[in-house]
């Protein structure tokens, strides 16, 4: 699932400069944001865990990551922790940082 | 230049707003907590607010409401993810500007805040035109260019936004032909005057979900905006 350029150009007006920003604060702040993440649903702070998602969805809609941010939508909703929102989250965890990895590998960043 | 004070949580985008808007010549004031957007604008002037909806401790409509409380006149857009109708009501509601959905487009987002300035510039203050009717079910929002109902949300185009606008500013009494036809297109040319005819077919066909509500024909002078119902406070 790899990210979508033109998509984020798109949206930031084909402007490098700030593409290459935005792809920089992407992979700084995800991995901040997942730890959030993980930490709120830890302690069943669901509002926290709500907006932090939410965070993540809009962020992952910038750069097309489709089945990232419908697994930040279904966990933006989430009111209680079970095994199937565990395994929502490692998975959403995984796809994230290895986008991230391949990111910063591919794009230099 | 515009000040804008932008309250988002979210470092990422909202760093990549202000940076978008302060390269187009605008002053963007940045809070990424909401608990201090109100003692910032207290501190700083600011000509328009932009508010992400879902925050913590402070989502953005309590936060517009406060704003309200203090200041009746400065422009409010929603910047938000929220797609539920409701949401969008509430927004629209409160007396905002426009509402605009994350992802959004950067240059868009600029156009929009500069429409909106224009605006107010023009008209002096706020409330000098409404930009939200309600009409039973119907709720038209003059600065998206929306009509919500019951089950959809419609988009207008400018020329068929500018009418309703203009029909509404009327409401119950008669707006004259020649004055829409000025207004919109700055003449009165008969084939423009034919094109009206099909926008305001174009909108009797939108309206016609709420029966209290009907463009009539005032013969050899123009239209009226008819609405039987009662009007929100």
């Amino acid at each position: 699932m790899p990210v979508k350029l033109e998509i984020l150009r798109n949206y930031l007006n084909h402007d490098e400069k700030m593409v290459q920003k935005f792809l920089q604060l992407f992979c700084s702040a995800i991995p901040q944001d997942l730890n959030k993440l993980k930490q709120y649903m830890h302690e069943s702070d669901f509002k926290l865990a709500s907006v932090t998602a939410h965070s993540i969805k809009s962020q992952c809609a910038y750069l097309g990551l489709d089945l990232a941010r419908l697994m930040a939508e279904k966990l933006e909703n989430i009111s209680q922790i079970g095994h199937e929102q565990n395994i929502l989250f490692e998975s959403l965890e995984n796809i994230l940082l290895s986008e991230i990895a391949e990111m910063k590998m591919t794009l230099n960043i | 230049m515009f000040r804008i004070l932008l309250v988002d949580d979210d470092p990422t985008l909202s760093e990549i707003t202000r940076e978008y808007l302060e390269a187009r010549d605008l002053s963007v004031l940045l809070c990424n907590n909401p608990a201090n957007a109100l003692d910032l604008l207290k501190r700083h002037h600011s000509d328009i607010c932009l508010l992400d909806v879902k925050m913590p401790e402070i989502d953005g409509f309590t936060l517009a409401e406060e704003i309200r409380k203090k200041d009746k006149e400065i422009p409010i857009v929603f910047l938000t993810g929220q797609t539920m109708k409701e949401d969008r009501i509430r927004g629209l509601m409160l007396g905002a500007d426009d509402y605009i959905l994350k992802p959004y487009s950067m240059e868009e987002l600029y156009l929009r805040v500069i429409a909106i300035m224009k605006r107010y510039k023009n008209s002096g203050t706020k409330n000098n035109i409404p930009n939200t009717y309600q009409f039973g079910k119907i709720i038209f929002h003059t600065g998206s260019r929306e009509i919500i109902t019951d089950n959809q949300t419609i988009r207008l185009t400018a020329i068929e936004n500018k009418l309703l606008s203009l029909l509404c500013a009327n409401l119950n009494g008669t707006l004259s032909r020649d004055r829409a036809l000025q207004e919109i297109w700055g003449d009165n040319d008969i084939y423009k005057g034919r094109s009206m005819n099909v926008y305001i077919n174009k909108l009797r066909n939108i309206l016609k979900v709420e029966p209290d509500i009907e463009i009539l024909n005032a013969h050899g002078e123009g239209y009226i905006l008819s609405y039987k119902g009662s009007l929100p406070e």
